[in-house]
């Protein structure tokens, strides 16, 4: 059994956030060609990787060098039959819900119809809160077409796979995640306020933190997308921390017992990837 | 084939036409959708009053993922313009966000013009003239202003200028924009 440790009053009390220090042109210049390189490195791997058994898990630690992880990763291992690598681009927590919701709503056709209905109603939503203009329903709009050609089946599974590997297609989508992440956010400051560090406003997190592409997700971030999606995800957490029985896993949001999660994702420190439970 | 950026852009353009901002222009170049020529009209009551400058946009089909890269075309003198027209100006670099368009770009090089940031010279004397002699900067900035007079309308700059450039008709996503939004999302599997 995993150890239950889903609620959120065990998380940090609060959410650290680097405000944004001025950079001199030299410093951006360098800042620009670090990126360039880790992009380069980043770009060796899929943006979402085939189903491949979890067990392949197992093959990136050994005995010696990485006991903790060996050994809870082989506890996942009786839980979990499959999972999907994802780019560690600083999209990887948005991508991989992104590729969770795929096989949802490629299986599950009254689940697709309700959430083109949550992503229709999010435009008025984002107007509402001020987001610029066209350019934010745009993202919108492109996300609902997409899932409108999915439910008129359009596109088949193989096309689609190949659209969350395409650059330009699959992080529209991901901006989308971006943008309703944020307005969730946003809409709901007071409550999200006093988990945000260095004196900013939740708008302010939200443009420093959720807007801009290839920043990392914290916990802020995963529970306003999870929520602004209505959905419900569980993340197996894998790290050094002594935990017992292979570590323990959040559920975003607190879902009853009997009702599992959508999505489950495989967190290692700073990282993301989509894992799938064995069939009972 | 229309990508999905290449399916923005085209609104970008459509915006850009049916509400365009003081002082600027752009449109993409007759037969490439991610290469676009501007111009912007240095602000008035500025130094820069009366230039008319001209500048490149070259999008990746990452755009607005990612920012375009952009260059004055027309000679500059401006501490934060390298000497091969790039620019250095954070939204541009380590603060774009997807959510800026085409107008968001120009009006914000616009603004620069007369509001530089002296702390992150690209032009060392342009910024050593801002800070220290006001006189010789502005005389200096005079003399590309008027340069930007004589240059103008010389090549394919002339694209921009067109009061409806280019029609619908030549650019590669053509008329019905809106249109074609499934067009767009199967057309990116290439």
């Amino acid at each position: 059994m995993v150890q239950e440790k889903s609620s959120d009053e065990n998380q940090p009390a609060s959410v650290s956030v680097a405000g944004p220090a001025p950079l001199n042109e030299e410093e951006i210049q360098l800042q620009d060609q670090q990126l360039r390189q880790i992009e380069n490195e980043q770009k060796k791997v899929p943006l979402v990787g085939e189903k491949i058994p979890f067990t392949t898990l197992l093959s990136e630690y050994d005995v010696a060098n990485a006991e903790t992880f060996l050994s809870k990763a082989t506890e996942l291992a009786e839980v979990y039959e499959h999972m999907r690598y994802i780019r560690g681009d600083g999209n990887c927590f948005y991508r991989a819900v992104l590729a969770g919701l795929f096989d949802i709503w490629l299986q599950d056709r009254p689940r697709l119809q309700q959430y083109i209905g949550i992503a229709k109603a999010w435009p008025e939503e984002l107007k509402r809160l001020g987001f610029p203009d066209w350019t934010c329903t745009d993202f919108c709009e492109f996300f609902v077409d997409f899932l409108v050609d999915v439910e008129a089946g359009a596109k088949d599974e193989e096309t689609l796979w190949e659209h969350l590997n395409a650059d330009s297609c699959a992080n529209y989508l991901v901006m989308f995640f971006r943008l309703i992440t944020s307005a969730f956010l946003k809409k709901n400051a007071d409550a999200y306020a006093p988990f945000i560090d260095d004196g900013l406003t939740v708008a302010q997190y939200c443009e420093n933190e959720v807007e801009p592409m290839w920043k990392d997700a914290d916990h802020l971030a995963v529970a306003g997308l999870v929520q602004a999606l209505d959905t419900r995800i569980r993340i197996e957490y894998m790290d050094r921390t002594v935990a017992p029985n292979g570590g323990w896993h959040y559920d975003i949001p607190n879902f009853a017992e009997g009702q599992g999660p959508e999505i489950t994702l495989l967190y290692r420190p700073g990282h993301y990837d989509l894992i799938y439970k064995k069939q009972e | 084939m229309t990508t999905p950026s290449r399916r923005r852009l085209m609104r970008d353009f459509k915006k850009l036409q049916e509400d365009p901002p003081a002082g600027v222009s752009g449109a993409p170049t007759e037969d490439n959708i991610l290469a676009w020529e501007a111009i912007i009209f240095g602000p008035q009551e500025t130094p820069f009053e009366d230039g008319t400058f001209k500048l490149s946009l070259e999008f990746t089909e990452e755009y607005p993922n990612k920012p375009p890269t952009v260059k004055f075309i027309s000679k500059m003198f401006h501490p934060n313009v390298y000497a091969d027209g790039s620019i250095c100006l954070d939204i541009l670099q380590n603060r774009w966000s997807p959510t800026y368009d085409v107008a968001a770009i120009l009006t914000s090089i616009q603004s620069l013009l007369d509001e530089p940031n002296p702390n992150s010279p690209a032009n060392s004397l342009a910024a050593q003239l801002y800070q220290e002699n006001r006189r010789e900067y502005e005389k200096r900035v005079q003399q590309i202003v008027e340069q930007s007079w004589l240059n103008f309308g010389e090549n394919e700059g002339d694209a921009v200028m067109k009061d409806e450039a280019p029609d619908a008709e030549d650019l590669p996503a053509g008329e019905v924009v809106d249109d074609q939004m499934d067009e767009g999302a199967s057309g990116s599997n290439a």
